[in-house]
């Protein structure tokens, strides 16, 4: 693990924050990950696993969510704490040289979106993103992602902003229309289940980025499985977190 | 500084092992700890046929505490000797192969498929259930374990460790495996645990239940090895909860020959590493300049 310094913890609403470090990570790619544990001792025991939101020299950003210990525990560091970083780890998304990327997030799965657009759109590739939350109050970024001077397409459960619905809908019309495509997507296991079918039916090449529970992120447990299609499990952290769709679906 | 421990015939230059089923095969701890560097390295737990695991979710925590319930998951014996092994034994240590099976056939074919590799001995792992007896395990059952090791020792002279489950009858246990002609004992595997998901109303570990380990059980498997050692005085490798080079040295005090690592390398792969340079920090500033002189301390001194 590697000392990083908190430069800035940003809440962005009750539930999310940004938290800014200060640090080297060794080439990270987008769509990998970090394990981060930021107490001492060993309650809570794990470091908990969270995507490079955004990432420059000695500077990584995550992007979380507060849902038990580890993250309140994330939500009170203070500028100037240290937190112990374990990265990068995992497959990222694949390389993409020509066409257009899409991407699509669901809650919380926007986290590694915003470096991987970055970086697609350093590559002059053109990149849609089709972003689903629950109101629209649950948007993380959106004036940052705008910034980024991508297509934006967004849709809410409740109709609060943008499409009324779930996020596969507009995807699947506009998968419709002509031209070489990939989809990238995050997000609740649903939903990657729905993106999934939607690009099969349309063959359409699509990746997906897993999450389990993780105790090593390194690949030594075992314990950080999914299903697989054909038979046994796949371990999320060493062969994901990013896989091909159609290995679990 | 001398941390050379002798067990059976066997030299480890040190007291560290890493524990089965918790750093993989090296693949990548090895960047981040020389490998060369450990007493010994015992591997995940290896079956004849291959194994998938168990559904998950296969791991919960607890306060200090991990619970798995990975299902023993490991690619069978033929891959395993075929591609998995050869890149341990270049690392230049001592490879324990832990092994396992559903019946006592199963284990002596694992062992039979072993036989001409050059590793340094056998693991036993007896805290799996035996068929034959409705699942119970054959750590829980003298009977079936004595028969077990008697099986194994007609065709294996090697160095042999049984790794002993931490509940049951454990002293008869571990009596009757010592007099079948095992040469050394790991105390313990993980504690019977169980975690429960309230929100979604069910367990939380996608078999029911699982193994406790990491630093919540130390208290609970030193005082096995304490109790293990004062009445058979045999070698003992000490495991459960270690994450410091002090722990390490009161498992040693209680009567253990060496430890192994586990949950502490799933905690920070560097921890085995920084754990072997703190022994040699405490054994500084308790004024020791061998190991050895701290074995058994425990029964040595007046108290
Ligand atoms: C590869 C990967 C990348 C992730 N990236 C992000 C991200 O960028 N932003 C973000 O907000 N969240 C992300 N998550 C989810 C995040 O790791 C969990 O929300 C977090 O671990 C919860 O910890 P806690 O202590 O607050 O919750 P608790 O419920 O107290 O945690 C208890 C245990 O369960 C594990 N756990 C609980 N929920 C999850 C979950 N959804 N996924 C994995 N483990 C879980 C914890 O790590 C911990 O070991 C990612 C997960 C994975 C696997
Ligand atoms: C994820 C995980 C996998 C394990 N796999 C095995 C195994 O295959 N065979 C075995 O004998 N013990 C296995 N164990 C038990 C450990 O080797 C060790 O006995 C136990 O975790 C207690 O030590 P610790 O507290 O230092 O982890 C496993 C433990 C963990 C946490
Ligand atoms: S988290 Fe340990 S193997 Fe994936």
């Amino acid at each position: 693990m590697n000392l990083f310094t908190v430069k800035e913890n940003r809440k962005l609403s009750q539930r999310y924050h940004l938290l800014i470090l200060e640090g080297e990570l060794e080439n990270p790619l987008p769509g990998q990950f970090v394990m981060v544990r930021a107490w001492p001792g060993f309650d809570p025991l794990l470091a908990r696993p969270f995507s490079i939101h955004d990432h420059e020299p000695d500077k990584l950003s995550l992007l979380f969510e507060v849902k038990g210990r580890g993250t309140k525990l994330l939500a009170a560091l203070e500028p100037g704490a240290k937190v112990e970083v374990l990265g990068p780890l995992g497959q990222g998304f694949p390389e993409v040289n020509s066409g257009e990327v899409i991407l699509v997030a669901g809650g919380i799965g926007i986290a590694p979106f915003f470096w991987t657009a970055k970086k697609l759109k350093e590559k002059g590739l053109q990149i849609n993103l089709f972003y689903g939350a629950r109101t629209k109050n649950d948007f993380l970024r959106l004036k940052e992602f705008e910034d980024l001077g991508i297509s934006l397409n967004l849709s809410t459960e409740d109709g609060s902003l943008g499409f009324k619905g779930f996020v596969t809908e507009p995807l699947k019309g506009y998968l419709h229309e002509p031209g070489e495509k990939i989809i990238f997507a995050c997000g609740p296991m649903p939903m990657l289940s729905a993106v999934a079918k939607v690009a099969k039916d349309l063959g359409v090449r699509a990746y997906v980025s897993l999450e389990a529970h993780m105790a090593c992120g390194l690949g030594m447990c075992l314990g950080c499985v999914v299903k697989r299609q054909e038979r046994g499990y796949l371990h999320v952290c060493s062969e994901g977190p990013v896989v091909p769709a159609e290995r679990v679906f | 500084m001398d941390l050379t421990v002798k067990i059976a015939g066997l030299t480890f230059k040190n007291p560290v092992l890493l524990a089965s089923g918790t750093w993989g095969f090296g693949e990548k701890l090895k960047n981040y700890l020389d490998l060369s560097s450990l007493g010994g390295l015992v591997t995940k737990g290896i079956s004849l046929k291959p194994r998938e695991g168990n559904p998950p979710p296969r791991i919960a925590e607890t306060p200090c505490g991990l619970i798995n319930a990975i299902g023993l998951e490991n690619p069978g014996v033929e891959i395993f000797k075929k591609h998995v092994l050869p890149p341990i034994l270049a690392w230049k240590t001592h490879v324990l192969v832990n092994i396992f099976g559903e019946t006592i056939d199963e284990f002596l074919a694992v062992a039979e498929a072993l036989k001409d590799e050059p590793i340094s001995g056998l693991e036993l792992n007896v805290s799996c259930p035996n068929v034959a007896k409705g699942g119970l395990a054959f750590g829980h059952d003298p009977a079936t374990v004595k028969a077990l090791v008697e099986e194994l020792r007609k065709t294996y002279p090697g160095f042999l460790v049984v790794k002993l489950p931490p509940v049951g009858p454990v002293l008869e246990v571990a009596r009757t495996v010592l007099e079948a002609g095992a040469d050394a004992l790991t105390v313990a595997n993980t504690y019977p645990a169980l975690a429960v998901d309230l929100t979604n109303r069910r367990l939380a570990l996608g078999r029911g239940t699982g193994g406790l380990s990491g630093p919540a059980i130390k208290p609970l498997t030193l005082k096995l090895v304490y109790d293990l050692y004062r009445e058979l005085k045999a070698p003992i490798f000490g495991c459960g909860g270690i994450t410091s080079g002090r722990d390490v040295l009161e498992y040693i005090f209680c009567g253990a020959k060496a430890v192994q690592v586990g949950t502490a390398t799933l905690l920070d792969p560097e921890n085995p590493g920084k754990i072997l340079a703190e022994i040699e920090q405490e054994l500084e500033k308790l004024g020791e300049t061998r190991l050895e002189n701290l074995f058994a301390g425990l029964f040595k001194s007046k108290h």
